[in-house]
């Protein structure tokens, strides 16, 4: 390879990831570069091939000089950064707004449209960058998991406030009571192998709770299983509320009851829920950049040390 | 030996002196050190560019031409700052490790 070729080959790299203009004052100084360096072996009695050669060589492979030219291009002059915050504003304004103003909209429903938010902002940065190693994605990462939390806690305290100024967490008790009751004592049913519920098909199946709509896979790896209802007919229903429900339903608190108990109770499930989500959301992310940086870099020292030895020989 | 880290303040204590090209830098920093350091090529050029973005040092093609195949890079007042600043910490670090290395060969004396 003569320095003619490597700087068309340097230019055919470069206009693949940079500005033409950028690539060609690039090539063109590198061109400098590299009849000073010639002109300086000459000097010192090398041959002119011999000069070339060594040249070439002083500057790297190939792919090596146009990946950190092209990394360089891509850092300089990027402001993407409040673009990001904005995406993110964007989410916590959209799941706070939504529920405040009383549409309703379930809490998955928001921890969907904020994770698409965040996830979406994620890869934006990570593909304008082309920076798919440790550093930069740690960083984001942990902006990410603090947005999740922040996003959890306000859909959480909108939803509350919403229900507060319609009069709504009496009625809402009301409402899911009957739903509760059944749920719970079935679930309390299955536990105790009652008779009604351990003969046909089960009513039950065994589904991690994901407050991460778009990432259930791995949910299961932290969360363990539980019993939840699939489907439960009428009958079986009241199978199931003849067996446990009435006993069960005695044990559970009610607002007018026991005002005190209720409310903390409420805080305990905001809290379990923001501690779920976030949790379930680093672990998430960790083991995906873990995994692809051990993979990643593994191969990219592996690419970057063939790259030489192929250079050189192929150069010397 | 070749350089691993910190380039940018090498080159910026090269363009000190005076405003040079790529390949002039490569040279003086060869020079300075007595053959002892040696810039690796292929990454000059990123970090030239990358003290550009900062506004640590002005480029402009030889002679104002635009068709010359050199740039001269010249070092800024930010560019000074930022040196005397890499320069200090440097100095620090340096400071540390000595007196670490000495107050280790006084233990292994004494032994």
């Amino acid at each position: 390879m003569n320095s003619a070729e490597y700087l068309a080959q340097l230019k055919q790299h470069l206009t693949k990831k940079t500005s033409d203009e950028f690539a060609s004052d690039c090539i063109r100084e590198l061109e400098g570069h590299l009849l000073a360096a010639h002109s300086a072996y000459v000097e010192l009695g090398e041959k002119p091939a011999v000069a070339d050669r060594r040249a070439i060589l002083d500057l790297g492979p190939v792919r090596l000089v146009a990946r950190d030219l092209a990394r360089q291009y891509r850092d300089s002059g990027r402001q993407d950064e409040p673009a990001l915050g904005m995406v993110l504003l964007f989410g916590l304004v959209f799941a706070y707004g939504f529920i405040s103003f009383g549409v309703t909209l379930a809490l998955p429903d928001v921890m969907l449209w904020c994770s698409a938010a965040i996830v979406g902002g994620i890869g934006w940065r990570t593909w304008q960058t082309r920076r798919w190693l440790v550093r930069p994605l740690l960083g984001w990462i942990a902006g990410a998991v603090v947005a999740v939390l922040a996003v959890s806690l306000f859909a959480v305290l909108g939803q509350a406030q919403a229900f507060r100024a319609s009069g709504g967490e009496a009625q809402m008790i009301r409402q899911s009571e009957n739903a509760l009751v059944r749920d719970r004592a079935a679930v309390l049913a299955w536990r105790q192998g009652a008779p009604p519920l351990t003969q046909g098909p089960s009513p039950f199946e065994f589904r991690t709770q994901s407050y991460l709509p778009l990432v259930p896979w791995p949910m299961s790896w932290v969360v363990s299983g539980e019993p939840t209802l699939k489907s439960m007919d009428a009958k079986t229903a009241k199978r199931a509320w003849a067996a446990h429900g009435e006993a069960f339903a005695q044990t559970l608190p009610m607002k007018e009851e026991q005002p005190a108990r209720q409310k903390s109770d409420n805080f305990a499930f905001i809290a379990e829920n923001v501690v779920r989500t976030g949790g379930s959301a680093l672990v998430f992310l960790l083991a995906i950049v873990s995994a692809w940086n051990g993979l990643f870099l593994a191969l990219a020292a592996a690419f970057d040390r063939l790259e030489k030895t192929r250079f050189r020989r192929q150069v010397g | 030996m070749r350089l691993q880290s910190d380039t940018k303040a090498i080159v910026l204590a090269i363009l000190a002196d005076r405003p040079a090209h790529g390949y002039a830098v490569v040279k003086a920093v060869r020079e300075k050190s007595g053959g002892k350091l040696r810039l690796s090529e292929g990454q000059l050029y990123p970090v030239l560019y990358a003290l550009e973005a900062a506004e640590w040092v002005t480029a402009e093609w030889e002679n104002g031409d635009p068709e010359s195949r050199r740039r001269i890079y010249a070092i800024t007042e930010a560019g000074r700052a930022e040196l005397a600043d890499r320069s200090l910490r440097w100095s620090d670090f340096a400071a540390s490790v000595s007196r670490l290395l000495r107050s280790d060969a006084t233990t292994e004396a004494k032994s």
